[in-house]
């Protein structure tokens, strides 16, 4: 919803009913994972 | 803890180019809302049947206006306007002419006139004959027959069109028929198509095929039909010279029983609505031989002169019902005598 959609943090959470704290935690550890994905598709060669 | 590069991906403040370059790479799969195409609902799709079926009404609905309009055009007339013809004489040229109320006609032993009856039929006046025309308006066309003889041929509702003999009055109810009339009064009245009514001192309703003959003091005789034999002539006229004051099984009655068949159901019905006495004798069951129409009659109430207990009988002969007169279409196609003696000149 970040990345793709645009949509702020604040926008994330009215849309989804979340806390701001929790949408925090989760684009933290969204970007970690994607990090972790990208970091391992360079590694590999991948596209 | 929050630093200055979350603060980018949190809500885009301050900078932070990670995070912008995934949006720009990722942003094009971004949701684009566009408007539901939503579509229309089809018309609903008639049977064919059904496309028929309203093609069809539209097509009689129509039919009828243009049968209607032309049906009031042709019965409509101007009260006095004259009926315009031609008057032939063998060896000359047709001449014009044209009849008024209180006009008189007189044709030559060698003339004939076809009129015009203003727009329902047509009066041909035979040679040697003398015709008034009474009165002509809408709904109401009378002439007088003083002598001679006469053919009308006409297509309009009962009663539009008459010819009066003195005390009795000829009325057309859809038909075709010839009248003669004689210098003393005595009148025969012969019909090709539709039914004439005779009314005068008793009634009498003629078919195609029949004749009746118009007594100048008596009025209208028993019909009868055009081959009836000479002796059923004779019966008849003794019958109705006595105004039917004969006995039930008399001599004339059982002439009249020996010498009528099934195609003399017009005479016998007739002489049991004219005499009802006559249902006493052998006339009556030889009438419900000759016209079988369900259950007999009740005599009791045929002698009572009960009118309505010949109903079935008089609904059972086989002619086309009086008041169906437009049954008839086929009278209404023969040209106008005025148009064709215009086209000729």
């Amino acid at each position: 919803m970040r990345l793709v959609e645009g949509m702020t943090g604040p926008e994330i959470a009215v849309a989804t009913g979340l806390t701001h704290g929790t949408v925090r935690v989760y684009l933290h550890e969204g970007m970690r994972l994607l990090r972790s994905s990208l970091s391992t598709t360079e590694s590999t060669g991948g596209a | 803890m929050f630093t200055e590069n979350d603060r980018y991906l949190w809500d885009r403040s301050g900078t932070n180019e990670e995070v912008a370059r995934l949006e720009r790479l990722l942003s094009p799969l971004a949701h684009t809302p566009r408007p539901l195409l939503l579509r229309a609902p089809a018309p609903p799709r008639h049977p064919r049947w059904h496309r028929n079926a309203i093609a069809l009404l539209a097509t009689a609905a129509t039919l009828t206006s243009v049968v209607l309009g032309a049906a009031t055009y042709r019965f409509t007339w101007q009260d006095g306007q004259p009926w315009e013809g031609y008057v032939s004489t063998s060896g000359d040229p047709a001449k014009s002419v044209a009849l008024g109320p209180g006009d008189v006609l007189r044709t030559d032993s060698d003339a004939t006139a076809v009129l015009d009856i203003a727009r329902i039929g047509t009066l041909t006046v035979l040679p040697g004959s003398v015709v008034e025309l009474v009165e002509t308006r809408t709904g109401q066309h009378r002439v007088e027959l003083r002598t001679g003889a006469v053919r009308a041929k006409v297509w309009a509702p009962p009663w539009h069109f008459g010819i009066s003999l003195g005390s009795t009055q000829v009325v057309d109810l859809g038909c075709e028929f010839e009248l003669r009339r004689e210098p003393g009064g005595r009148a025969v009245l012969r019909v090709y198509s539709g039914w004439v009514q005779l009314h005068g001192e008793v009634e009498a309703v003629v078919p195609a095929g029949a004749v009746a003959v118009v007594d100048p003091e008596r009025g209208p005789g028993t019909p009868f039909r055009t081959g009836a034999t000479g002796a059923l002539r004779a019966a008849l006229a003794a019958v109705d010279a006595r105004s039917g004051a004969v006995h039930a099984a008399g001599p004339e009655v059982r002439s009249i029983v020996a010498e009528t068949g099934p195609s003399d159901a017009i005479t016998l019905v007739s002489l049991l609505s004219r005499y009802p006495h006559l249902a006493r004798g052998p006339l009556f069951e030889h009438t419900h031989t000759m016209l079988p129409a369900g259950a007999m009659p009740d005599r009791a109430r045929v002698v009572a002169g009960d009118t309505k207990a010949l109903a079935a009988w008089w609904d059972a002969l086989p002619y086309p019902a009086a008041k169906r007169w437009w049954l008839h279409w086929r009278d209404a196609l023969d040209p106008s005598p005025a148009q064709a003696s215009r086209r000729d000149s």
